[in-house]
């Protein structure tokens, strides 16, 4: 034990220093980076089951301008659709939700013309809940003048 | 007791210090004698940058969500119709899940395909890709008439699931072509 003492007492002059600034930039640009994306994820993408096709002859999203329209599952009720979110705005899937949710679009669709609109759907969801926002999507791109709703649907590759 | 404990360890302690200071002796004449322990910044950079692109190539694991497009034609506002224009008859596709009636808490195991018309029946999304590629212009064969634009619908039954939708439209889609559109049963 006393051995140890006395070799450390040897160094003792020695400074250890190390540069912060740079350390302090780079834990800073971490900081930034995962505040960003973590925003982006929980706000655009709702947790569901996409659908899965083996092999899709699909592509990975671009960067342009988007809407994500996810449709949730209802838990308790299996198949059934249990409403519409948009950027962490609830839809619910009747016919006023339908009219609201045309009129959220439109709003967009105005403001880019180009928009392409994502439709995430959980995999398990009947058709029959699809179909109304469907249309209410087609009755948005109607009712913006020069807009042509660029629907894609959002599917998961289980090939890659 | 402490004075005579002291008065003991004075000559082991005196001891001590003449052996320490020939060790250091020797050691200054083997080694340099300033010895000066410094922090690689440039390697824990390294490191800090390779974390750096490790996560930003991690979460483009969101982004394995692929996409298709799908045609929505816009008939509700009053279109320019062209009175030379030939109507074509679209290719209308019937998708039925599997026990379609029953409360299943999961996605079907299996799913039916339909053609509407004098077709042969495929029974997987794989031959609908093949019947589909055999009947376009510049497809498989090459004997195919229908242009990439030629319209196709799909017309999902009843308590048909989406994954089961979505299979057949990418079935569809491999098959070269662009104007597909979904329409339920009723419509």
């Amino acid at each position: 034990m006393s051995t140890l003492i006395h070799t450390r007492r040897k160094h003792a002059p020695t400074q250890v220093e190390s540069n912060l600034t740079s350390m302090i930039d780079v834990v800073f640009l971490l900081i930034v980076f995962f505040v960003l994306v973590s925003q982006v994820v929980s706000r655009e993408a709702e947790p569901l089951d996409l659908p899965e096709v083996p092999d899709a002859a699909a592509a990975v999203a671009g960067e342009e301008s988007r809407l994500v329209v996810n449709v949730l599952s209802d838990v308790d009720q299996p198949g059934v659709g249990l409403r519409a979110m948009v950027l962490g705005q609830p839809f619910s899937i009747d016919a006023e939700g339908c009219q609201l949710l045309a009129k959220r679009v439109a709003v967009d669709l105005e403001q880019h013309p180009d928009l392409a609109i994502h439709l995430r759907a959980d995999r398990e969801v009947h058709f029959e809940w699809i179909q109304p926002i469907l249309d209410a999507l087609r009755s948005a791109s109607a009712r913006v003048d020069g807009a042509e709703a660029k629907v894609h649907l959002v599917l998961l590759d289980s090939a890659s | 007791m402490a004075p005579v404990e002291t008065s003991q360890c004075v000559p082991e302690a005196a001891r001590f210090e003449t052996r320490r200071a020939q060790r250091r002796s020797e050691r200054k004449l083997s080694r340099r004698s300033s010895w000066r322990p410094t922090l690689n910044l440039t390697s824990m950079i390294d490191v800090v940058f390779l974390l750096l692109v490790y996560f930003m190539v991690a979460t483009e694991f969101k982004q394995a969500e692929v996409i298709e497009r799908l045609d929505l034609p816009n008939r509700l506002g009053a279109g320019v119709s062209d009175p030379f224009e030939v109507p074509d008859h679209p290719v209308v596709i019937t998708v039925t899940s599997q026990d379609t009636d029953s409360r299943r808490a999961t996605v079907a195991a299996g799913f039916t395909i339909g053609v509407e018309g004098s077709f042969p029946q495929p029974t997987t999304p794989e031959s609908l890709t093949m019947l589909l590629s055999e009947r376009r212009m510049g497809g498989t064969g090459g004997r195919g008439l229908w242009p990439e634009n030629h319209p196709i619908v799909l017309r999902p039954a009843l308590g048909t699931d989406w994954e089961h939708v979505v299979r057949t439209f990418d079935a569809t889609a491999r098959a070269g072509y662009n104007n597909i559109s979904l329409k339920s049963n009723e419509g």
